[in-house]
């Protein structure tokens, strides 16, 4: 009946606030009619004459540099971006300096930019022979096209040159690359020069009256994966959020080319152990973190809890990861946000790409459909790590697969979309009483998801409007019989008005419904542990849940130094249990303290350049969720109360140098309650007791089940308090990465005193650095320091710390450039060092993790 | 709301490529340029052809540069004073760059998977990670010495424990005074160093391969977890015992610039 009503009301509001926006929730930019951007318009000369006294060389020299235009069109600084030709350099910088441009504009002001510029000096010739007239007759030419070696795309703004005895005869490219060139005849020298491509050489005969047709192959200096062709202003509309992106989401040591593990080297965030990618953010239990895709909670996003993630990498654009402050668009957690934006294809995208390593193989395919409007994503994995660790045990067996389909029509803010994604994973061990040596194996765990998302926007003028449904089942099989399934339907939708650079309002109704089935029984029981079936009782009664949200807020700027945003959300849950309701309001404020050499005439600043002290409060509430996220064991009756958190954070932004930003931050958070903690150290501990027990912490055994449970559903009360530091490089080209330090206490009330929370870990200390080499070369580093986890002494419940422990990742990247295709391959070494790792103490891990992999696209 | 941005446009490369007449020619030039080129369909069917070699194979591995070396062979690593020792498959891992003609200089990880033929021979995984200065005497040959960390990590062993009742009685950690009782399992790190010769082929400007031949020396701290905790301060129970071990390998190597 409640999903009925939900339903009705929405499609009853729908049509009315038919003028919306795309994508507002979770991506609030990408709806945004953004202003035009006019580049600069050279209005002098823009040669380099060659240099007197230069060295010989025969090969054609490039020299790059990074011009800064200022708003009066005048070049306010040259940068060398190419490796050092002292000479030829200081030809390009001098000229550079006298370019006068008309300025670019953004949105019809004139602004500052930096752009590129090359310059390519030849070698200067032999002296020419003497000729009496203007040279041989041109009585053949020479025609063809050029295209990029690799990826088939037509070289641009090339120049051909030929060279026919001592003569030059020069051509340029076209944009399809194509160019013709009327020659004399004879033995011909041809040369292609062409900004960013390596020189190429050829030598073709061509005979009197021929028009020979030639197509040459073009090589890049370097094939960049992740190229950004323009790095626009980031408005900055949140309060604590970092945006991750290309390289930084795919090439991090240590994350298998996984985008959401790298959210476990930015501040505030700690692990259970090294291993496990499950977030522990600013001292809050990891299911109180929302990992989610496009906005939408994914009930497993890791294969097997510790291994890739569900999703194919290549369907991720970006992370966003919210330590806190989220704003009310994210409801339903009392801790930070993960969110994983996807993009859409564009119209004219085609791609296969097919991936190979240890643990598994998948492909994808990229394809637009012209006569219906869309293009098409389809990828699918299979992953086999039961095949590694057949090398150790035949006791033991693993394997997972995963598939997407995604269709995307129209455009970002007029365009729907169909994304259909989901996995299963399995995990066999032996049957009872089966020979130790040639085992029989039978599923102990199954894990399955599938959703079904669709989404249409549609914008016009200042309002822009999304529309989602979600559907979904998952299911988890233990191998003692227990079956857990959860059916899935959440419809939502988004509004947003925009008045430029003054104020943007939005608004959102949300609703989910919930069927569960909890305790189902399945006829291949072979074992398995009991804590499924435990947490099962507590979820037996548990059928349906339902939500309704209705959300808004408003992001005011009464001057461009000023940023504020409050918001309010109620959320009204229900199932058979009890009805919650929790009401969020928030509020966020920014304020550009200076602006920084900020040129002449330029009154504005951007935001990026800025110096910025922002803070917020905010009110969060979240559902009685089970502490790890498992398919179908999710969602806790309501009976348990709603977790809550009141967030604050004051927090400043620097741009220290180019390309480098540094942000401080402080925080505290109290949790009233905190009930499904993931809690696991001992309460006490006698020496005699420890003596004969082998660990103080230990994993829930069949005696202290019910203790464990009675510990999840106790309400508790806790608090995190500590600062964060980020320095980060952002950059097209060269170094890029971050440093990440925390230094933070989480604590929990234990017996009326403050302890520390069993997951807190003081310190947090992550560098993470990436180089692009020429070559096509990439190597990167990370370096990991996590301080150690509370322990439960004789003299009580965490009072003492086990060790840290540090890690370093390694990972190299080379891309191999075939004529039609691209071959990626690389080595990631996950702790390379072997360093130990406490587990709990007396618990201690040492590992190396060897990664080779594989990648072609077509 | 004035704006102020800071953008990287390669947009405007192709209009500042057609403001500046890229090459700069110091000798007559004729410049025909033709209405769009027009493909025929013979066009399409061209063969392509890549660019002529512009460099020297040779030549282009002397360059300054980026190079990974990937390999694996067989080793020996014998015990010293009572420590265990073992055959082993090394695999090995060279990150490094050519500074000039005559040096380079590599960070080697190198991973070797020990097996026993006989219970107490050394078992597991035994790794290294150390700096390599390398002097390229020839074309082909190089050699070069490396000082780092080494390690090992033990599995099943199959030696005994003699030692089986104090293992069970202790109530702090203890460091055994020599090797000539080994511990069932050993997990440490230490320091290690390497003497290396490698001879090299150039296959092409982009890969090599060749051989090199190793020698290795590791001095390990290993520890032992018995697997309880000192209740009064949750630190882990261990026993340590320090282990000298002294190797060799030859192994093939692909590299790659």
């Amino acid at each position: 009946m409640a999903l009925r009503l939900l339903l009705l009301l929405l499609v009853a509001l729908a049509p009315a606030l038919a003028h919306a926006q795309a994508q507002a929730q979770a991506h609030p930019q990408e709806g945004q009619a953004a202003p035009s951007l006019e580049p600069p318009k050279a209005v002098t000369e823009t040669t380099v004459a060659y240099p007197e006294h230069a060295p010989a060389h025969t090969q054609p020299i490039v020299v790059r540099v990074k011009l800064r235009v200022g708003a009066d069109g005048h070049v306010a600084k040259v940068d060398l971006l190419s490796p050092p030709q002292a000479v030829f350099d200081d030809a390009v910088l001098r000229a550079a300096e006298k370019f006068l441009f008309l300025p670019a504009r953004y949105g019809g002001k004139p602004v500052p930019v930096e752009i590129t510029f090359s310059h390519t000096f030849l070698p200067p010739p032999p002296p020419p022979a003497p000729t009496v007239d203007g040279g041989p007759p041109l009585v053949s030419t020479l025609r063809g096209k050029l295209v990029e070696k690799g990826t088939r795309v037509p070289v641009q703004g090339a120049t051909v040159s030929v060279q026919i005895g001592e003569r030059h005869y020069d051509a340029p490219a076209d944009t399809r690359g194509r160019f013709r060139v009327a020659i004399p005849s004879g033995q011909a020298r041809i040369t292609v020069h062409a900004v960013g491509y390596k020189a190429f050489l050829q030598v073709e005969k061509v005979d009197e009256k021929q028009e020979l047709a030639v197509a040459y192959y073009v090589e890049r200096e370097r094939y960049d994966p992740y190229e950004i062709v323009v790095f626009g202003e980031q408005r900055r509309e949140e309060l604590s959020r970092i945006t991750l992106r290309g390289a930084e989401i795919k090439q991090v040591p240590g994350t298998f080319g996984d985008p959401f593990r790298v959210v476990q080297t930015l501040p505030g965030v700690s692990s259970i152990m090294s291993l496990l990618p499950f977030p522990v953010v600013r001292g809050a239990s990891p299911g109180s973190t929302g990992i989610l895709i496009d906005g939408t909670r994914v009930p497993m996003l890791y294969h097997l809890l510790a291994g890739p993630s569900v999703i194919h990498p290549e369907f991720i654009d970006e992370v966003q990861f919210y330590p806190g402050g989220a704003p009310v668009l994210y409801g339903g957690y009392t801790a930070g946000i993960i969110d994983g934006r996807t993009r859409r294809s564009r119209p004219d995208e085609k791609l296969v790409d097919i991936d190979l390593n240890l643990l598994q193989s998948g492909a994808l395919v990229r394809y637009p459909i012209e006569a219906l409007g869309m293009t098409v994503t389809a990828a699918a994995r299979y992953g086999y790590p039961g095949g590694v660790i057949s090398l150790a045990t035949n006791a033991l067996s693993l394997a997972y697969w995963d598939y997407q389909l995604r269709l995307d029509g129209g455009n970002a803010r007029n365009g729907w979309t169909l994304f259909a994604f989901g996995a299963s994973d399995e995990l066999d061990t032996a049957t009872a009483g089966s020979d130790p040596a040639n085992p029989t194996l039978a599923p102990a765990l199954k894990m399955d998801f599938h959703r079904l998302d669709l989404r249409a926007q549609h914008g016009s003028g200042k309002f822009d409007a999304s529309y989602r449904l979600v559907g979904g089942v998952d299911q988890t099989q233990q191998g003692t019989g227990t079956n857990m399934s959860t059916l899935v339907l959440e419809p939502s939708t988004r509004f947003r008005w925009r008045w430029p650079n003054l104020l943007d309002i939005i608004a959102g109704l949300e609703g989910s419904v919930h069927g569960f089935n909890q305790g189902g029984t399945t006829t291949s029981g072979t074992g398995g542990t009991a804590s499924g079936a435990s947490l099962s009782t507590i979820t037996n009664d548990l059928t349906t849940q339902y939500m309704g949200a209705a959300l808004t807020e408003a992001l005011y700027r009464p001057t461009p130094d000023w940023l504020i945003r409050p918001g309010a959300r109620v959320d009204v849950r229900h199932d058979d249990s009890a009805t919650q309701t929790g009401f969020d309001p928030r509020l966020a404020v920014r304020y550009r303290l200076t602006s920084p050499d900020l040129p002449a005439g330029v009154t504005s600043a951007s935001d990026d350049k800025s110096v910025w002290i922002k803070a917020g409060v905010g009110v969060y509430h979240e559902p009685p969720r089970f502490a790890l996220p498992l398919p179908g064991l999710d969602s806790m009756p309501l009976k348990y109360g709603l977790l809550r958190s009141i967030q604050t954070s004051i927090g400043l932004e620097i741009p220290v140098a180019e390309g480098f930003t540094a942000t401080v931050e402080g925080f505290y958070n109290d949790m009233d309650p905190v009930v499904f903690d993931l809690s696991t150290n001992a309460q006490s501990v006698v020496k005699s007791a420890a003596l004969a027990s082998p660990a103080l912490s230990s994993t829930p055994q069949e005696s202290a089940q019910q203790q464990f449970l009675d510990r999840l559903t106790v309400p508790q009360v806790g608090r995190s308090f500590g600062v964060e530091a980020l320095i980060r490089r952002q950059v097209r080209n060269g170094l890029y990465g971050w440093l990440s330090y925390t230094l933070s206490l989480s604590e929990r009330k234990n017996n009326g005193l403050w302890v520390p929370y069993d997951y807190d870990r003081t310190h947090l200390l992550n560098l993470v650095a990436g180089l692009p080499l020429p070559r096509n070369w990439d190597v990167g580093l990370r370096l990991t320091y996590q301080s150690g986890l509370p322990a439960t002494t004789t003299y009580g419940y965490n009072t003492a710390r086990g060790d840290g422990y540090f890690r370093m990742d390694l990972r190299i990247d080379k891309r191999a450039v075939w004529n039609k295709w691209l071959l990626d391959f690389y080595v990631d070494l996950t702790n390379a060092t072997l360093y130990p790792e406490e587990v709990v103490p007396g618990s201690i891990i040492r590992y190396v993790l060897p990664t080779v992999g594989f990648r072609a696209r077509l | 709301m004035k704006l102020r941005l800071l953008i990287l446009l390669t947009i405007a490369l192709p209009r500042l490529a057609l403001a500046a007449p890229l090459p700069t020619e110091v000798t007559p030039t004729d410049v025909v340029v033709d209405p769009p080129v027009t493909p025929t369909e013979t066009d399409e069917l061209l063969p392509f052809k890549l660019s002529l070699p512009t460099e020297e194979d040779a030549a282009a591995w002397q360059q300054p540069g980026f190079r990974l070396q990937m390999g694996t062979g067989f080793g020996i690593l014998s015990g010293i004073d009572g420590t265990p020792g073992s055959k082993n498959v090394p695999i090995l891992v060279r990150i490094g760059a050519r500074l000039d003609h005559d040096w380079s200089l590599f960070g080697s990880f190198q991973f070797a998977v020990a097996g026993w033929r006989k219970n107490g021979d050394l078992s597991g995984l035994r790794f290294a990670g150390t700096i390599d200065p390398t002097w390229h005497i020839t074309d082909h040959l190089d050699v070069a010495a490396g000082f780092g960390f080494g390690g090992l990590v033990e599995g099943a062993t199959g030696r005994s424990d003699p030692n089986a009742e104090q293992r069970a009685s202790l109530v702090a950690s203890y460091t055994f005074p020599s090797a000539r009782t080994p511990m069932v399992a050993c997990s440490g790190v230490g320091v290690a160093g390497l003497l290396r010769a490698t001879y090299m082929w150039v296959l092409g400007p982009l890969s090599a391969t060749g051989f090199a031949a190793q020698a290795d020396g590791q001095w390990t701290a290993c520890v032992e977890n018995v697997g309880r905790v000192e209740p009064d301060t949750a630190q882990s129970i261990v026993r340590r015992q320090w282990w000298s071990n002294a190797g060799g390998s030859l192994t093939w190597l692909i590299s790659w610039r």
